[in-house]
């Protein structure tokens, strides 16, 4: 059981991340408004709202991989030292 | 008859029904599966027992029977329930080819998307996802086209979690009973009802796929109980809350893509994640290019017993169960 505790804080690290992600996206990206003046600035706002979405869920997967990869390969050199 | 006693009675209907379906069928398509020779080596014991293969058939059978009676008795939601079970055949239907003549990694995703056609063909979904902390968003153009990559990652993801004896049906059980208790308190008495099926298709299947396994369920099962699950997501707009239940399901997919760099499928991996030591206690691969799945991360810190690892990744699907519990109080406030 003691080992699942830090794989159990990852996905609550994940879950957090991914309200943390929901509420940039809320007020960052639908904060994005240059008007809907006309259709090339439409095209542009709602192009630029999928990119910043995009690049959110992005940094939300590195950060997650990152740390998965760094309790792995601990937890493999710490067993190695032990043994 | 009040409103939530009709409620309760289309509940207890499918869970009773799908329980015994299933529960009587698995025994009897192994039977089958045996004398047709469609077994498979059960890779994490040291005797390598050969196990019948695509007993996932007697889900179907359990889930059909179910929503079928569920049907003759509540006409009314014949929608969604067709959608249901047209989106689970599907899925079965291509486990069912994979099973038999293995698909490529790039084509399965593919075909497990043409899954979710009689959800769309039917309109049995909402455009307006609940996103946490934004609300209901309306998404009537995209919408559509986000629900093949929904069903795809889901059935894909619960498919690449059937690795050990009882770890799709007992984590997806846990899932299912999550979603029942969210759509049930949401008021969506058919779809609660079908997440009932579902969760007790998984309970009777699991008595005989759990450690150590009497029956597999092949793609044929995971495929299908994939689609399922991405089914009842997409229908009861509960789209965040599956995907929060489905954390450790993503985690090991996501992981295993990630490591590899590329789709792949688990029989063209040379590197295995794990391997079996004589004792029969699973080992983590220590080799940089083997893929970090969920199993390779619990054993991470030493070698357990395959049963043990299986109650692990139900232990960490609780605990995302939970979160989505969690998800859908905190963050949508009963908006669904």
């Amino acid at each position: 059981m003691r080992r699942l505790l830090p794989l159990a804080a990852i996905e609550v690290f994940v879950w957090l991340m991914l309200l943390l992600g929901a509420f940039l996206i809320s007020k960052v990206v639908f904060g994005i408004n240059f008007g809907p003046s006309n259709l090339l600035l439409t095209l542009i706002n709602d192009g630029l709202r999928i990119l910043v979405s995009g690049a959110v869920l992005f940094g939300w997967l590195m950060a997650w991989k990152r740390m998965t990869n760094y309790y792995f390969w601990r937890a493999i050199e710490r067993k190695k030292s032990n043994s | 008859m009040s409103y939530s006693d009709f409620q309760i009675a289309g509940v207890s209907l499918n869970f009773s029904v799908a329980f015994l379906a299933t529960f009587v069928a698995t025994p009897l398509v192994a039977k089958m599966m045996r004398r047709k020779g469609i077994v498979g080596i059960d890779v994490h014991k040291v005797s390598k027992t050969e196990v019948p293969e695509m007993c996932g058939f007697a889900i179907l059978i359990g889930l059909l029977s179910a929503s079928l009676s569920y049907v003759l008795f509540f006409p009314g939601a014949y929608l969604y329930v067709t959608a249901f079970i047209g989106t689970v055949l599907i899925g079965g239907v291509i486990g069912f080819v994979d099973d038999l003549h293995p698909l490529g990694p790039r084509i399965k995703p593919v075909l497990t998307a043409l899954a979710c056609l009689p959800i769309v063909i039917l309109r049995a979904y909402n455009s307006s996802p609940v996103i946490p902390l934004l609300g209901p968003v309306r998404m009537s153009l995209v919408y559509p086209f986000l629900i093949p990559l929904g069903v795809a990652v889901c059935s894909n993801a619960v498919n690449m979690m059937d690795v050990m004896n009882g770890s799709m049906a007992g984590t997806v059980g846990i899932i299912s009973l999550m979603c029942t208790v969210v759509l049930y308190v949401a008021g969506k008495n058919e779809l609660a009802s079908l997440s009932a099926g579902l969760f007790a298709a998984m309970l009777a299947f699991y008595y005989y796929n759990r450690y150590p396994a009497k029956v597999f369920d092949g793609d044929t099962g995971s495929l299908a109980v994939g689609a399922a699950i991405a089914a009842l997501a997409v229908m009861g707009g509960i789209e965040t809350v599956m995907m929060v239940a489905l954390i450790p399901h993503i985690m090991n997919a996501f992981y295993g893509l990630s490591s590899v760099g590329r789709l792949y499928e688990r029989r063209e991996i040379s590197k295995r994640p794990t391997w079996l030591s004589h004792n029969g206690m699973l080992q983590a691969s220590e080799e940089r290019g083997a893929p970090i799945t969920l199993a390779r991360l619990i054993l991470a810190s030493g070698s357990l017993k395959e049963g043990d690892v299986v109650k692990g990744m139900m232990f960490l699907t609780l605990i995302s169960s939970m979160l989505a519990i969690l998800t859908y109080v905190i963050t949508l406030g009963g908006r669904i």
